[in-house]
This record gives C-alpha cells, structure tokens and sequence, in this order.
C-alpha cells in the first residue's frame, strides 16, 4: 500500500476557526494529534496577528510603519514575516512587493476587510504607486529590530498568511510525526507522510464546485481578485495591488493557484501571476511551476505540470 | 686720634684693589669649573653612544637569519555537492578536486546552500478518501 493509501485511510480530524481576518482549516491524520496541532496552530496565529497586523494599533508593524526612517525594536517574529516578504520580493523583481501599504489605504484597504464590506461606500483616494525598489531598502535586524523605508508603509497582506501557514505546520511537525494540513484563507501547507488533497475554488462559496487534486508535500495557494473586494467611489476595487501603478490590477487572470516546495513559494507565485498578467503563463513555465488560471471569463487553463481534472465516478 | 686724609685713601684704594682682585677670581674659577663640567658631559655621552652602537652591534650578531617560506604557487579547490532526494532514498554526496598544488593547504569551499525542491505536482483526485483542505480565496 503506498503511503498516498495509507495517510488517506487512516482516520483523520478537522478544526476550523477564523484567524488574522480569515477562515483556518486545520486536518491531522491520525484524529488524535488534532488537539495538540490546534493548540500549537491557535498560540502561533496569535503572535502573528499581535506582531504582523496592519489593523491592530498596537502591533509591531503598525508601530515599524509609524516611525519610517528609523529602526524600531519589534518581535523578531515580525523580521522573520518581512524576511520572507523581502524574499518574495526578490524572487519576483518586485511583483509581489511588501511596502504597498500607502497604496491599500489609497484605494480604501485601511481596515480588516469585514469592516470595509460594512461600510463600502468610502470617496475614492489618488492612487500611490510604490516607489520601485523600496523593498531593497528594509532593514532587518534578527535579534528584533527593522527599518521601515522613509516614505513607505509595510503590507504582509501579499505573503504573511502563507509564510504563517508554513511557520504552523512546521511546528506542528516538529512536535508529532502525524500527517497535517494547514489552509489559511486558501494558503495551503501540508507536512508528513502522504500528503493531502485540496479542494481549489476561486471563493469560499463559490457554486461552480470545486476541482480537488492530492498535493504530496509543500504548498499550494490561491489568489484572487473574486475575493476582498469592495467599493470606493462608484468604483469596484480589490486587495490585489500591481506595484507599478498602485492601483488593483486589471490584467487577465482572475484567479490563480500554484505549488511550490512551501506555501510561501506556492503564493509568491500565484500573486506575481495575477499581477503579471498576459506574461503570468510564460513565467510559470520558465520556472516549472504548476498553476491553474482562472481568466477574467470564467475559462481555467493549466500549465505544463499541472493535470487535467479526472471526472467523479 | 684722628686719622689723617691719606691714610684713609690709601685704605679704601687697597679695598678695592681686594674687591677687584677678588671678583677676577671668582669669574676665573666659574668658568674653569664650568669648562670641567662640560668636558665631562661630553665625556659621559661618547661613552654612551659608545655603549648602544656596541649592544645594538651585538644583538645584529644575535639575530638568526630567517630562511624564506615557500609559499604555493597554486590553489587547490574542493568542491562538495550535496544533492538531497526525496522520499527515503537519502542524500548522495559527491566530491570533485581541480588543480594541483605544489604547496599549502587545500581549502575547502563553502558547501552550497540546498537547493529547494520542485514545486509539486499535483495528482488529480476523483474521491479523495480524507475531506479536502479549501483553497480558496477569502
């Protein structure tokens, strides 16, 4: 019996609460490693979202954001999160940058989106595009110490979830040998023996159904502008920003999910692939990514690695 | 009894004939000393240089000549390449020598940083045995 067999067969148990502004979804196989998994998964969110959060007056980042130009001391968890944004960053030349936060207020993301949904009625604000290459002038310091650029705000919005998902399951791991499975508001990392499947829709309750595949190890993550969307000034915005321009992109592809060897990988490439547009397919397959794209019409293509559905029995 | 004018010039001329006489000599004796003294300085410092040209003379004796060190001519590079392989089947190690050294130490380059695995392919699914985890944009 192959070990896909085994892990799926055993007996498994779900969690599922909301975190940093999202759904969690949390699976152990064995059931009885749940527990101990969701107890490691909720202290961990919770530092996350008291050191990452771009809404909470209190955290770090928000204290980081208020004095640009100058270092201020924070959690080294938060140079970790920025670490791995700077990394998107440069694994993408800048696609997926981390100092878009003037620009989400710009177009009205300046508060946990279930408040912007509440009240969707905001006057439009001037776009602010990034300054190009602000992301090369964060400074870190790992025993807890970062610099904003002068002029630029932090965002974690475009990689925290993923880099939080991996951060979870790998201290799971690190506790239990059980197979476990993390999705963070469709940013997915799995660990252990077999792998798990996944359920890929371009919303939570999307009708269409949803096209299920077994990721055996790593990341898997969806980005979207279906999702977090809102109105500003008669206009219909989204959370996705393009650097370039500051404003929501426009390009091609609706939806789009990647794989990668963890979520993050998995994200950085399903968020530069929206952003990227008519190129987002070339650069996929340059880079032996498996996706699966969603046009701005509803049509799904898939790249290179990634395979057809198989029909239901 | 009172003294007559010229006993009493002839007094004060031999004081100060004494006066003068005295005052020569002194002068005299200041500088004969002041003569002495300088000579000995001068003494004393010929015989100190006289000593630290001989001890500095003696340690130039004392000092060992040092053969020169051969130093290698080339370089000798290691390089190690770890090649991790997934599932159960370990690592393989492998290890490559270029150049030949006449000399020295081989040096060994820094191991390279892993190389991340491949994104994973997915396997299509038509009922999967555990509930799927969502992926879905919230």
């Amino acid at each position: 019996m192959s070990t896909l067999k085994a892990a799926a067969t055993m007996a498994s148990g779900t969690a599922t609460w909301r975190a940093l502004g999202t759904y969690v979804h949390l699976s152990t196989s064995p059931a009885a490693a749940l527990e101990p998994a969701r107890r490691i998964a909720t202290r961990l969110l919770e530092d996350v979202d008291r050191t990452c959060s771009r809404f909470r007056t209190d955290s770090d980042l928000v204290r980081a954001n208020s004095a640009a130009g100058s270092w201020t001391n924070v959690d080294p968890l938060l140079v970790k999160a920025v670490g791995a944004a700077v990394e998107a960053a440069a694994q993408t030349d800048g696609l997926v940058d981390p100092t878009l936060g003037h620009a989400l207020v710009a177009v009205g993301y300046d508060r946990d989106i279930s408040l912007i949904l509440a009240d969707s009625t905001d006057p439009g604000a001037v776009p602010v595009p990034a300054r190009a290459g602000a992301w090369r002038d964060i400074q870190r310091d790992p025993s807890g110490a970062i610099m904003v650029p002068r002029g630029s705000a932090l965002d974690l919005g475009a990689t925290g979830k993923a880099w939080a998902a991996d951060l979870v399951v790998s201290a799971i791991a690190a506790e239990s040998d059980c197979t476990v499975v993390l999705s963070l508001g469709g940013d997915i990392a799995v660990t252990g023996p077999g792998g798990w499947p996944v359920a890929i829709t371009e919303t939570i309750d999307d009708p269409a159904g949803a096209e299920v595949v077994h990721l055996p190890y790593g990341g898997l993550a969806t980005s979207s502008t279906a999702a977090r969307r809102w109105t500003r000034d008669g206009v219909i915005r989204h959370h996705l920003i393009d650097p370039r321009t500051g404003e929501p992109t426009s390009g091609r592809w609706r939806t789009a999910t990647a794989t990668g060897d963890t979520c993050l990988a998995a994200n950085t490439a399903s968020t530069a692939a929206i952003v990227l547009g008519d190129r987002a397919v070339g650069w996929l397959t340059d880079r032996d990514i498996p996706a699966r794209l969603v046009n701005t019409c509803g049509r799904v293509v898939r790249t290179q690695r990634w395979p057809e559905p198989r029909a239901n029995p | 009894m009172p003294r007559s004018t010229t006993s009493r010039d002839a007094a004060l001329n031999c004081l100060s004939v004494l006066t003068g006489g005295l005052t020569a000599a002194a002068l005299v004796g200041t500088g004969l000393m002041t003569g002495l003294a300088a000579d000995s300085t001068a003494h004393k410092a010929d015989l100190k240089a006289q000593s630290l040209a001989a001890a500095a003379s003696a340690r130039t004796l004392a000092m060992p000549v040092r053969a020169p060190i051969p130093r290698p001519t080339r370089t000798v590079t290691t390089i190690r390449v770890v090649q991790a392989a997934s599932g159960a089947t370990g690592a393989a190690a492998g290890a490559a020598t270029s150049g030949a050294g006449s000399a020295g130490t081989p040096s060994r380059a820094p191991a390279p940083a892993p190389a991340p695995a491949p994104a994973p392919a997915p396997v299509p699914v038509a009922a999967p045995a555990a509930p799927p985890a969502p992926s879905a944009a919230s």
